[in-house]
């Protein structure tokens, strides 16, 4: 009778941990989802302090037009105002997460423009987020047209 | 009242293991297999071999082995397949991968992830017409129940 008192005690504890495991899970997720509305803001406004805090040191940012740019050369666009981000409409977000990466996935339509030209696009892209020194920056961003 | 625990201690124990089960992609690597940053580079640039042979050879039963059950899958055309759509189109032979080439490989790897991207020159047969993909592509790796699978594909057309 003790032992079976036991048990259920242990398994109900364990039953708590896992919940609360569980929760943690979608903790990240919204932290996540926080991070790229962080991100959203800061291409808008053109805060280039907010994208070096956003974006880890071995960034990849591949554009829609498959060109690629590091961390600093991107943020050098966006001190410049070479690259002016007009507008951003986001949907069907998805976050999944391993461990201390997640990747998110999202349909985007976005204007922009440069000293010569504006660009509408209307793309998928994904993004990566790795926990580096205990904080999620992101190391991929990748877009791809939609035909 | 003995009768009542043990129900009640198996009610527990059923929802602990369900629970564990679905909170199982959340879950954090085991350190206990610890691999040099060397190491894992290589074991998935090993991988991205073993998935351009699957493509050639239309081998969905090594597929089903690469990709993670979560696996998201962004065509250059900007559609998007899961794990499932995209075996099923495989042995349907909607698609047929002539040959894959790669330039510029570069694999960064951060704690239970690796990142790899590279330029690829797809050249296949899609409803037997002859196509040739110029791309970036990017392919991301984690570790699900101690083996790497992939779980994002996506390629970007070039120009």
């Amino acid at each position: 009778m003790k032992h079976l008192l036991t048990v259920t005690l242990l398994a109900l504890l364990a039953l708590t941990a896992s919940a609360q495991a569980n929760q943690k899970g979608s903790a990240v997720e919204q932290e996540i989802l926080k991070l790229e509305q962080q991100w959203v803001d800061a291409l808008l406004k053109g805060d280039a302090d907010a994208l070096e805090t956003l974006y880890a040191d071995g960034m990849i940012y591949t554009h829609t037009n498959a060109s690629t740019d590091g961390k600093a050369s991107y943020i050098k666009k966006i001190r410049d105002k070479a690259s002016v981000y007009d507008k951003l409409e986001r949907e069907d977000i998805k976050v999944t997460v391993f461990g201390d990466t997640a990747v998110v996935t999202t349909h985007w339509r976005v204007t922009s423009h440069s000293a010569t030209a504006v660009h509408n696009t209307n793309a998928r892209y994904v993004h990566v987020y790795s926990k580096i020194k205990n904080r999620w920056q992101m190391v991929v961003h990748q877009s791809t047209r939609i035909e | 009242m003995k009768r009542m625990l043990l129900v009640t201690a198996f009610i527990a124990l059923s929802a602990f293991v369900a629970s564990a089960q679905t909170a199982a992609p959340a879950a954090p690597a085991q350190p206990a297999q610890r691999q040099t940053r060397a190491a894992i580079e290589q074991a998935v640039l090993q991988l991205e071999k073993d998935w351009v042979d699957a493509l050639i050879k239309a081998d969905t039963a090594k597929l089903e082995e690469l990709y993670a059950n979560t696996l998201v899958y962004t065509h250059s055309s900007g559609s998007v397949d899961d794990k499932a759509k995209y075996i099923a189109n495989m042995k349907a032979g909607t698609t047929k991968y002539i040959s894959i080439d790669r330039e510029d490989i570069k694999a960064n790897v951060y704690g239970n992830s690796v990142v790899v991207t590279c330029k690829a020159t797809l050249k296949l047969k899609s409803n037997g017409e002859d196509r040739t993909n110029v791309t970036r592509m990017m392919h991301v790796y984690a570790k699900v129940k101690q083996r790497w699978q992939m779980v994002a594909h996506q390629t970007t057309r070039l120009g």
